[in-house]
């Protein structure tokens, strides 16, 4: 007789047993973390949108200036010529001493704003706005913004370094690796990968938990893939250290160095004899002819120095941006001295070679920077799909186990386990719900508060430490009923919030074709729908079953408190 | 092509190709018509369709991006069709079997007319 290999120990068993193993425990200790990564880079997609939503004086202020100023400006503004001299005089006047100059004349059609940037006596970046009509310097906004807010860059930056910087970087970065054992194990283990591929069965415990779990893992295999590798791939140089460090030294002095290479190849040394800075207009002629595309920005390095150097980039117009994967623009670079043309890069291309170009393109597939909207909402749905292979995995190791104690662990195998439950609530309740009271702080911290986006974000991480301490104090049933509840109560009374402290409303959003503002809306909504959906079916699903530790014949009914279905994602 | 228009194209393909693909399966023709084997020669059919409509993905995809993005956008689009053929699955086999079609038809006649329409100019 065939004799039943132990569930549990990587030696044991056959090759798939052991990759059963392992897609097992590196799934479980990784998906917490991994379900909040992958819910908030899932929303990172629309960073822009949450800004918008989360800044509401600003989006104010623009509709203010566009009605007040309409479509055709009070004046003629200056032509490309007088915007360039317009800032060399007042750089010459204001900042003679930079080591940087950095005009931006104009918008792709030579109208807009005309805004000037230098490297201050610190090395810091400084800006100032001129009027495009007189060109004078705008007065600059001396007070900071009101509703100073991390915006949708919370959702960017945690998702890739927690807010804890280089040390966040690497838990992720490790947790992103422990994606791709998961993966590529689960793939092994799955043995019915195409007899299963279109199977969801709903209403049958573990089963339906089972079917779920592997139907969005399967269907969305190759994005899944693709974003946990890119994601390593964009950290690599962090990650594996030692090619720079064997080439430029150890350290950040070796880091800035690689830096310098990579970006700033060929940059000149001051020479110390003082030169006027040329008229810049026919190195803009010259440089858009070469590159094909209108100037956005002319650099200048060393002003006033005979070494100086002039480089003219370009503006991407939408379709390149569109349909190129890289998302780079056009440059081209010219001694201030001689006028002689010392580098081209055309749009697209990358300095460095094939490896930075690989780097570049592999940054663009994980930030979605190609496509336009549509991909965007592509990734935005394969994003969800992997935060609910996260979900699914996580609680369906707590089902199996609710019917069948398998104990793992000896003697601490019920008190683990009670953990792992916890873990579970918080982690996928609780930070859906820490999300979306991200937005509920948006609109409650008093305006005008010092480090108010710090404050913000401290609602943020409150509510999710909130809902930890909740889901272990709470039985594990009770903790998703009420974790839910509190979720699905914050998503539907968040646009009554913001009508309350903003007056903002959907209709409102949608009249004035505020489409950004109406979809965050409208998305919140949906997922406090899908919570009170969700929260319904745990209501009348059976209680649990007391756990024995004896094997309890499968019967497929549904023994668990579990919804039979996907549990939809919540959160913002 | 605008990207509305190749964005809905690719998702009517991928999704008829995915239904196309699904029913091909003992496991789903069996709910979707009652019978328990599929025809070997339903199958063969509907397999080839399945897999005709899902190259054909990347028409309008390189039509609306370009090759390399489009390339991209019709692997993301596989999944969403594939995500909604096995969700309507598990809902109403015989609603899905239905949208398939009708979402095949649309997305061939919406990549075809337009040439057909431009060779006649």
């Amino acid at each position: 007789m065939h004799k039943q290999a132990k569930p549990s120990g990587a030696g044991q068993g056959g090759f798939r047993q052991a990759q059963a193993w392992l897609h097992t425990w590196s799934g479980l200790w990784f998906s917490w973390l991994l379900f909040a990564v992958f819910l908030t880079g899932t929303l990172a997609v629309f960073e822009d949108p949450i800004t918008h939503w989360m800044t509401p004086e600003h989006h104010a202020e623009e509709v203010a200036a566009a009605r007040a100023v309409g479509p055709a400006p009070s004046g003629p503004t200056g032509s490309m010529h007088q915007r360039l001299a317009w800032g060399l005089a007042y750089m010459q006047q204001q900042h003679p001493g930079a080591s940087m100059w950095e005009l931006w004349p104009a918008d792709a059609q030579g109208a807009g704003e005309l805004r000037v940037y230098w490297l201050d006596a610190q090395g810091e970046y400084a800006e100032a706005q001129l009027d495009p009509r007189t060109g004078e310097a705008l007065p600059q906004a001396s007070h900071p913004p009101l509703r100073q807010t991390l915006g949708g860059h919370h959702f960017v930056n945690f998702h890739y370094e927690l807010h804890a910087g280089q040390i966040g970087l690497w838990i992720v970065g490790i947790a992103a690796l422990a994606m791709l054992v998961a993966l590529v194990s689960g793939v092994i283990t799955h043995r019915r990968i195409f007899k299963d591929f279109f199977t969801f069965r709903p209403g049958k415990g573990q089963r339906s938990w089972l079917d779920a779990h592997n139907a969005v893992a399967v269907l969305t295999l190759p994005f899944q893939l693709m974003i946990a590798y890119t994601g390593i791939a964009l950290s690599g140089l962090t990650f594996m250290p030692a090619g720079i460090a064997a080439y430029f030294g150890a350290g950040q002095d070796g880091t800035r160095a690689f830096q310098a290479a990579l970006n700033e190849p060929g940059k000149p040394v001051r020479s110390g004899q003082a030169m006027d800075v040329p008229d810049l207009e026919p190195l803009v002629l010259r440089g858009q002819a070469l590159m094909g595309q209108p100037v956005r920005a002319v650099v200048i390095d060393h002003p006033g120095d005979a070494a100086a150097r002039i480089g003219v980039y370009g503006w991407n117009d939408a379709d390149s941006v569109r349909q190129r994967l890289s998302p780079t623009s056009g440059m081209a670079m010219f001694s201030a001295a001689t006028g002689s043309l010392q580098q081209v890069r055309l749009p697209g291309a990358v300095d460095g070679g094939t490896p930075s170009l690989v780097q570049s393109v592999l940054g663009g597939l994980h930030m979605v920077t190609f496509g336009g909207l549509a991909l965007k909402w592509v990734y935005f749905v394969c994003g969800l799909a992997g935060s609910a292979m996260m979900a699914t995995g996580a609680i369906l190791f707590v089902v199996k186990r609710r019917a069948k104690h398998l104990g793992e662990f000896g003697s601490a195998t019920a008190a683990v386990y009670r953990l792992i439950e916890g873990l579970n609530v918080a982690a996928i309740a609780g930070l859906s719900l820490a999300c979306v009271g991200f937005l509920w702080g948006n609109r409650m911290v008093p305006l005008g508060l010092a480090h108010r986006g710090d404050w913000e974000l401290g609602v943020f991480f409150g509510i999710w430490a909130l809902a930890l301490l909740h889901a272990w104090l709470r039985p594990s049933p009770a903790a998703w009923r009420e974790q839910l509840a509190a979720l699905a109560l914050l998503c539907i009374f968040l646009p009554l919030l913001n009508f309350q402290t903003t007056g903002g409303h959907l209709p409102a959003y949608i009249l004035e074709g505020d489409w950004e503002s109406a979809a965050v809306e409208l998305f919140v909504l949906a997922a406090g729908i899908a919570a009170v959906c969700v929260w319904f079916r745990l209501r009348r699903a059976p209680q649990p079953k007391p756990r024995r530790t004896a094997t309890v014949p499968d019967d497929g009914a549904s023994s668990n408190a579990m919804p039979s279905r996907v549990r939809p994602e919540g959160g913002a | 092509m605008n990207m509305l228009q190749a964005s809905l194209l690719a998702w009517l393909l991928s999704l008829g190709g995915m239904v196309a693909l699904a029913f091909a399966m003992d496991r789903h023709y069996t709910p979707w018509t009652g019978r328990d084997d599929i025809p070997p020669a339903l199958r063969v059919l509907l397999r080839g369709v399945g897999v005709l409509l899902l190259a054909g993905v990347w028409v309008p995809s390189v039509w609306g991006w370009s090759a390399t993005v489009g390339t991209v956008a019709a692997i993301g689009f596989w999944s969403l069709g594939a995500l909604l053929a096995a969700g309507g699955m598990s809902w109403s086999p015989r609603w899905t079997a239905r949208a398939g079609a009708v979402a095949a038809l649309l997305g061939v006649s919406g990549c075809v007319l337009p040439l057909l329409l431009a060779l006649r100019w």
